[in-house]
């Protein structure tokens, strides 16, 4: 090692190996790891090391996330408290969706309903909450793919204690991407199906048992860009939830409806 | 508050869910997964991200870049984690527990390496195995390592560098050979 523009740091070794090593030493770090064999295989054992780091903790981020969790997120964002000047949309996001007497136009007293029907409130922000975590996922939206269609119906249908169909929304341009099991209340599970169209738009639905109670009505909560329609139909409650218009959201709920009456 | 009529028999008023709320919802999987690489067990990292969410909320104005909020998570998160150990010490689960528990997650053939993995990294001090996780699982530049961690880039190589040894000594036998020339 005469020249020491040779000589090769253990620090640019490292750095070659990340890939953060400039040009111009690339040359004098390959021929030091062909006169380094020793070196060379000590990279290698590294690579080896990495890969089985990604590989060991890769499903943790595919884990159901608890929804005591989703709900610190989504009120405390709620909590009315001095901004940042930088970002101006937190000054307006609280994130959850409310169900609340009207107190616009004439529904005011039209509306018998319960001013705020909690165990509705709860789903809707779950199913809300779930939809944007696992709606912008690439790599893994969903646990059981489309392909396992009917293991996945049978396999959600026993975890939540329900008769399960996977509804059809093909017609409507949506073709399902595969589903998911989520923790919810009470140790009874929830679970999301998701689908999605040609360009890539998803819509989820929500479903839980909910044993005992009446069918009721479509209910629509909306707030920015994601909409959410609501119901139940007697032993299954239903929150469809996407970033579409009403009229288009509606129309799938519809379509889910006929589906599984069907 | 704004309040929305519902034609289809109900009444709702929404509230926004952008912005912050949605950033971090994007993240949470994510979190829940470096966090639990760090504590070594799932519960402690549930607990952790928790806090960390809480304590984000509670000072978003302390974000600078909306499109760093991944960082700036972490940020908080090393906050919470430290503070935790100072006060608790020992994860609550034993590291034994979740070596078992991720090479379940993998085909049969390849889970006695996962387990070593999972075993030796929870052996490694914390510093050492922060900065593997934040260079391999999290694939982050040297830069972002020494902002997240607020230290010089050249101290990011050196730790990495003996971080990476100390694996490799605990996972191939090798005698620390290299840690020597490191210095």
């Amino acid at each position: 090692m005469s020249d020491p523009r040779q000589h090769v740091t253990e620090a640019e070794l490292q750095a070659y190996f990340d890939g953060e090593l400039g040009p111009e030493r690339w040359r004098a770090v390959e021929t030091h790891l062909a006169a380094h064999p020793e070196d060379a295989l000590r990279l290698e054992s590294y690579r080896g090391h990495d890969r089985l780091i990604r590989r060991a903790y890769r499903t943790l981020a595919d884990r159901p996330i608890s929804p005591r969790m989703l709900r610190a997120v989504i009120q405390h964002g709620a909590v009315d408290r001095p901004r940042g000047w930088f970002w101006p949309a937190v000054a307006l996001a609280s994130g959850i969706l409310l169900f609340v007497v009207g107190a616009t136009s004439g529904w005011y007293g039209r509306t018998l309903l319960a001013p705020t029907d909690p165990r509705a409130h709860s789903l809707v922000a779950d199913a809300a909450a779930a939809h944007l975590v696992y709606a912008v996922e690439v790599r893994h939206p969903v646990e059981v793919p489309a392909s396992e269609e009917a293991h996945l119906a049978t396999w959600l249908g026993r975890r939540l204690d329900v008769p399960l169909r996977v509804p059809d929304l093909s017609e409507s341009g949506y073709e399902l991407v595969g589903g998911r099991l989520l923790p919810a209340e009470a140790g009874r599970p929830a679970a999301q199906l998701m689908y999605q169209d040609v360009g890539g738009r998803r819509v989820t639905l929500y479903v839980r048992a909910t044993p005992g109670d009446k069918p009721t009505a479509f209910r629509f909560a909306r707030e920015g860009d994601l909409s959410a329609l609501y119901w139940e139909d007697g032993e299954v409650a239903w929150v469809l939830v996407g970033e579409l218009p009403r009229a288009q959201l509606l129309e799938l709920a519809n379509r889910v409806y006929a589906a599984l009456q069907g | 508050m704004r309040f929305e009529v519902g034609d289809e028999g109900g009444v709702v008023a929404g509230e926004r869910a952008e912005g912050l709320t949605r950033a971090l919802l994007a993240q949470l999987p994510g979190l829940r997964r470096y966090a639990a690489a760090l504590a070594g067990n799932a519960a402690d990292a549930d607990d952790l991200v928790q806090d960390c969410i809480e304590r984000a909320l509670a000072r978003q104005d302390t974000l600078r870049e909306p499109e760093s909020v991944g960082r700036w998570l972490k940020v908080i998160l090393h906050n919470v984690y430290f503070s935790a150990l100072r006060r608790r010490g020992a994860p609550s689960v034993p590291i034994e527990d979740f070596a078992e528990d991720l090479a379940l997650s993998v085909p049969p053939e390849d889970r006695d390496r996962i387990r070593d993995l999972v075993r030796a990294m929870g052996a490694l001090s914390t510093e050492h195995r922060q900065i593997l996780l934040l260079i391999s699982l999290e694939g982050m530049s040297y830069r972002e390592i020494a902002e997240t961690l607020d230290i010089p880039i050249g101290t990011v190589m050196s730790r990495l560098a003996r971080a990476r040894e100390r694996l490799r000594s605990a996972l191939d036998g090798h005698e620390d050979r290299a840690l020597r020339r490191i210095k």
